[in-house]
C-alpha cells in the first residue's frame, strides 16, 4: 500500500521547535531547525503508533550543541541506530549531510504544511539506496513509509545473526571467547551491524579504510565508543564556537574535523599503534584471522538474508 | 468471533478512504488468521514486525481518518488540546487492541457506512465521548468537591456548629478557592443539610448526611442521581407502610418510579447510556413535586445533549411512557373478579364529573374539536377497550387532524389526565379494602 501518512501537528511540538529555532541567529538556519524538529516529532509519533521505541532526547538534534553542529535531523532508536529526516525538500535529488551519523538506518522524507496543521511522512529510503559519492539520494527511490518496519526487522535479524556467529566462535576457543564476550553487548552488536552494513553500501575505494577502522573498533570496543562519540569532538569545538560567530563555517569545520578524526585524531593513532604491537602476539594473530573470516562469513550471510527478505 | 470478515467481504466501499479502511482491516484479519504455532522462530519475529506495521497503518489510516470522532466544542477546543491529544492516543491504543476481536458491524451499532459504524463504535464502546466529557467538565466539580470536603471536616471538628469565619479560615489556606465562591456554595448547601437553623453566625450541619452526599458526589461525579437531600424526604418503601395514611400523589409517583426503574431505563436509551427516562423523570418530578430547583443547563451539559433534545425527550417519550405505565399497572385498570367490573373502564364510559369530555383539542385559531376529546380517544386507544388499537393514521383521518397533532394531544394531555384519574380512583379503591 503506497500511501503517505498524515499526522496532525500538535501545538506543543511547534512550541519546542520555535524554542530550538530561536537559539539560532540566521534566518535560514532557524527555519531549517524549526522544520527539522517538527519532522522528528512526526516520525517519533508514527513510530509510537507502531510500538517502536524511539528517544527524542538521545537524538543529536535535541542536544543544544550537537543541534548547531550537525546539519542533519535525526531520531535515535535505542535498539537500531539513527534515522535521518529530510524536511520540505522539493527537489528530485535530495542532498544528504556530508558525514552520516553512526549506524544510520536511512532517511525519512517529511513534508510540512505551511499552516503548521499537518505533516506528511512521504516515505522512507534505506541507507543502502543512498548515493554516497555525491551525498544525495533520488526522491524517486523512496519507498512507502511502512517499509521502515521491514528495514527494522531486517536489522533485528542481522543483529541476531551476528550474535549467533560470535557465540559460535567464542565457544571454540578461550582466547576468542575473552575477545568476543565484551562485544556481545547489544550496543556493540548494533555498532557491528552498522559497520557491516557500511561495507555493503560504501564505494569500493573506501572499503580498505573502513575495514581498518572496523578492525580497530572490534579490538577496542570500549575506547572506540568514547572516541566515536561526536559529543566529545564537538565539545572541543565549542571554543571555536565562541571565537567565530558564523555558524555555517563551524558546521563545515565540524564535519571536516569529524571526518579527519576518524583517521588522524592523535588518540586514535596511538590506539592503532597499540594494536600493531599486539598483532605480533600469537593470540592476537588468531583473533585477527578469526575476525577477518567472521567478517567475510557474515557479509555473505547478510547478503543471503537480504535476498531472502526482498 | 465477530462477523467482521464476512461483512468486509460484502461491503462496498463508498470512497477512497473507505477502500483503504477495508484494506487495512482485512490485512489485520489476515495476520490474525496466521497460526503462530506452525511458524519458525524467524517467522514469528517477522510476524511481530508485521503486526507493528499494521498497527501503525491502522492508527494512521483508519483511526485518525474517522470523520465523526467526538471532539471538544470549538470554544474550549484550544484549552483542552493537549489533554484531548493524549486521550486520543489512549483511545487509539485501545482501538488497535480491540478492533479485530470486538468490533462487530452487524450487532447493535447504528450507522449505515463502515466509517460511521467505526466512529460510533469508538465514541460509544471505547467511551471516547464520555472520557471527553469527563475531561471537559470535572474542573468545577472538583472545586466543589474540595469545598465540600472542607465543610465536612470543619463540621466534624466542631459538633456545636461552626462560624463563617472558621470556615473561611480553612478556605483561605486553599489558595485556589475563591472565598466568595465558597461562601455562596456553603449558603446554598446549608438549607439542604442543616441539623438546626443557624443561630446568628453559627451553622449546624448534619455531618452524616453531608458525608453521604460527598461520597456519592465523589464516586459518581458524572452521574446525576437522585439528590440525597431530597431522597431523605422520600419515604422508604422497603418497610411496607401499612399503617400509614393513604399515600400522597408524590409518594405514589416515587414508588412507581422505583418499581419500574428497569423498564423505564430502556425506553429512550440511544447512544447515551447516561440519558434515560428514569433520570429525566426523576429530575422532572423533583422539580414538580418537591419544589427542588434543578439546574437543567448543568444536566444537559453533563449529558452532552442539546437542551431542546432533553425537553422533547421528556415531553414526548418519558412522560407519556410514565403515564401509560401508571395507568396500565394500576389495580383499577385491571378486571376485578370480585366486583366483576373494571373500575377505570366504567369511569371512562360514564365520566361522572365530565372531566374527560371537557378535555378536547383546540387548535391555535381557537377552533374546537369537541369530538376529539379524552373520553373518545381513550375508548379508541386504551388497551382495556380495544385489544388492538387502530392506527394513528386512521384516527387522525377520523378527527381531521395530522398524526403529529393528535399524538401530541393524546400523549401530553389525555394520558396525564387519565393517570391523575387513575391515582384518584386508586385511593378510593384501596380504602374499602383496608376496611375489610
Amino acid at each position: 500500500m503506497d500511501i503517505s501518512v498524515t499526522i496532525d501537528i500538535k501545538p506543543e511540538w511547534v512550541e519546542t521547535a520555535q524554542k530550538f529555532a530561536a537559539e539560532q541567529h540566521q534566518t535560514d538556519r532557524q527555519q531549517q531547525i524549526f522544520l527539522h524538529t517538527l519532522a522528528i516529532y512526526g516520525l517519533h509519533e508514527y513510530l509510537a503508533w507502531g510500538e517502536i521505541e524511539s528517544s527524542l532526547t538521545d537524538s543529536y538534534s535535541w542536544h543544544p550543541q550537537t543541534r548547531v553542529l550537525t546539519a542533519w535531523a535525526d531520531l535515535y532508536l535505542p535498539n537500531y541506530g539513527r534515522i535521518l529526516c529530510a524536511a520540505n525538500q522539493k527537489e528530485a535529488l535530495i542532498p544528504l549531510p556530508e558525514i552520516l551519523p553512526l549506524n544510520c538506518i536511512g532517511c525519512v522524507v517529511v513534508d510540512i504544511a505551511e499552516d503548521l496543521q499537518k505533516l506528511e511522512l512521504q516515505g522512507f529510503i534505506s541507507t543502502r539506496s543512498f548515493d554516497l559519492e555525491k551525498s544525495q539520494f533520488n526522491r524517486a527511490d523512496i519507498t512507502a513509509i511502512a517499509s521502515l518496519f521491514d528495514e527494522l526487522y531486517l536489522l533485528t535479524e542481522e543483529q541476531l545473526l551476528v550474535e549467533q556467529e560470535m557465540l559460535q566462535l567464542s565457544a571454540m576457543d578461550d582466547d576468542l571467547e575473552a575477545y568476543f564476550s565484551p562485544l556481545l553487548d547489544l550496543e556493540n552488536i548494533i555498532d557491528i551491524v552498522g559497520r557491516l552494513n557500511r561495507l555493503f553500501y560504501e564505494p569500493k575505494t573506501d572499503l580498505e579504510n573502513v575495514f581498518i577502522i572496523d578492525e580497530i573498533d572490534e579490538e577496542l570496543p570500549k575506547k572506540e565508543a568514547t572516541l566515536m562519540q561526536p559529543e566529545v569532538l564537538f565539545a572541543d569545538l565549542s571554543t571555536i564556537d565562541e571565537m567565530d560567530e558564523e555558524t555555517p563555517t563551524i558546521v563545515f569545520m565540524s564535519s571536516q574535523v569529524q571526518r579527519q578524526s576518524l583517521l588522524d585524531f592523535p588518540l586514535l593513532e596511538k590506539v592503532a599503534e597499540d594494536a600493531d604491537q599486539y598483532t605480533a602476539d600469537t593470540p592476537q594473530e588468531k583473533i585477527a584471522e578469526a575476525t577477518q573470516a567472521l567478517t567475510e562469513n557474515l557479509l555473505a550471510k547478510l547478503q543471503q538474508l537480504r535476498d531472502e527478505l526482498t | 468471533m465477530t462477523n467482521l470478515l464476512p461483512y468486509l467481504n460484502d461491503y462496498q466501499p463508498r470512497d477512497r478512504r473507505e477502500r483503504i479502511i477495508v484494506g487495512v482491516l482485512c490485512a489485520g484479519l489476515g495476520l490474525q488468521a496466521i497460526a503462530v504455532e506452525t511458524l519458525s522462530a524467524q517467522q514469528v519475529r517477522r510476524l511481530g514486525f508485521q503486526w507493528k506495521k499494521w498497527r501503525s497503518q491502522l492508527i494512521a489510516q483508519v483511526f485518525y481518518q474517522l470523520p465523526a470522532l467526538s471532539r471538544p466544542r470549538r470554544e474550549v477546543a484550544a484549552q483542552y488540546r493537549e489533554e484531548y491529544d493524549s486521550l486520543c492516543n489512549e483511545v487509539a491504543a485501545e482501538f488497535a487492541r480491540r478492533i479485530l476481536t470486538e468490533f462487530d458491524p452487524a450487532q447493535g451499532i447504528l450507522g449505515k457506512t463502515l466509517t460511521a459504524k467505526l466512529s460510533i463504535w469508538v465514541n460509544s464502546q471505547l467511551r471516547l465521548k464520555w472520557r471527553l466529557l469527563e475531561l471537559v467538565t470535572p474542573q468545577k466539580k472538583t472545586k466543589e468537591l474540595r469545598i465540600l470536603e472542607i465543610i465536612v471536616e470543619v463540621a466534624r471538628r466542631s459538633p456545636d456548629g461552626f462560624t463563617k469565619s472558621e470556615f473561611l479560615g480553612e478556605i483561605t489556606r486553599q489558595r485556589s478557592i475563591n472565598p466568595q465562591f465558597a461562601t455562596e456554595f456553603l449558603l446554598e448547601l446549608l438549607p439542604k443539610f442543616w441539623s438546626a437553623a443557624p443561630e446568628g453566625d453559627r451553622y449546624f450541619l448534619d455531618v452524616d448526611r453531608l458525608q453521604n452526599y460527598l461520597d456519592q458526589q465523589g464516586n459518581q461525579a458524572y452521574e446525576i442521581a437522585l439528590d440525597p437531600a431530597i431522597a431523605t424526604q422520600i419515604p422508604d418503601f422497603t418497610h411496607a407502610p401499612t399503617h400509614r395514611p393513604t399515600p400522597t400523589l408524590s409518594q405514589k409517583i416515587t414508588q412507581l418510579l422505583a418499581t419500574y426503574r428497569d423498564n423505564l431505563e430502556h425506553i429512550c436509551l440511544k447512544n447515551n447510556p447516561h440519558c434515560h427516562c428514569v433520570l429525566l423523570l426523576e429530575n422532572y418530578f423533583q422539580e414538580q413535586l418537591y419544589d427542588v430547583e434543578i439546574n437543567e443547563e448543568q444536566i444537559v451539559r453533563l449529558l452532552g445533549i442539546k437542551r431542546a433534545t432533553y425537553q422533547s425527550h421528556l415531553e414526548r417519550r418519558c412522560l407519556p411512557a410514565f403515564w401509560e405505565l401508571a395507568i396500565n399497572s394500576s389495580p383499577v385498570s385491571q378486571f376485578d373478579p370480585t366486583s366483576q367490573k373494571n373500575l377505570l373502564k366504567e369511569y371512562i364510559i360514564s365520566d361522572p364529573k365530565l372531566l374527560l369530555q371537557k378535555c378536547y383539542y383546540t387548535n391555535k385559531n381557537y377552533r374546537d374539536y369537541l369530538d376529539c376529546n379524552c373520553q373518545n380517544l381513550a375508548q379508541q386507544i386504551l388497551k382495556i377497550f380495544v385489544p388492538k388499537p387502530s392506527k394513528w393514521k386512521n384516527l387522525a383521518l377520523f378527527y381531521d387532524l395530522t398524526v403529529d397533532t393528535l399524538a401530541r394531544f393524546w400523549k401530553m394531555k389525555c394520558l396525564f389526565l387519565l393517570s391523575l384519574i387513575v391515582f384518584e380512583l386508586e385511593t378510593e379503591y384501596t380504602d374499602p379494602l383496608k376496611l375489610d
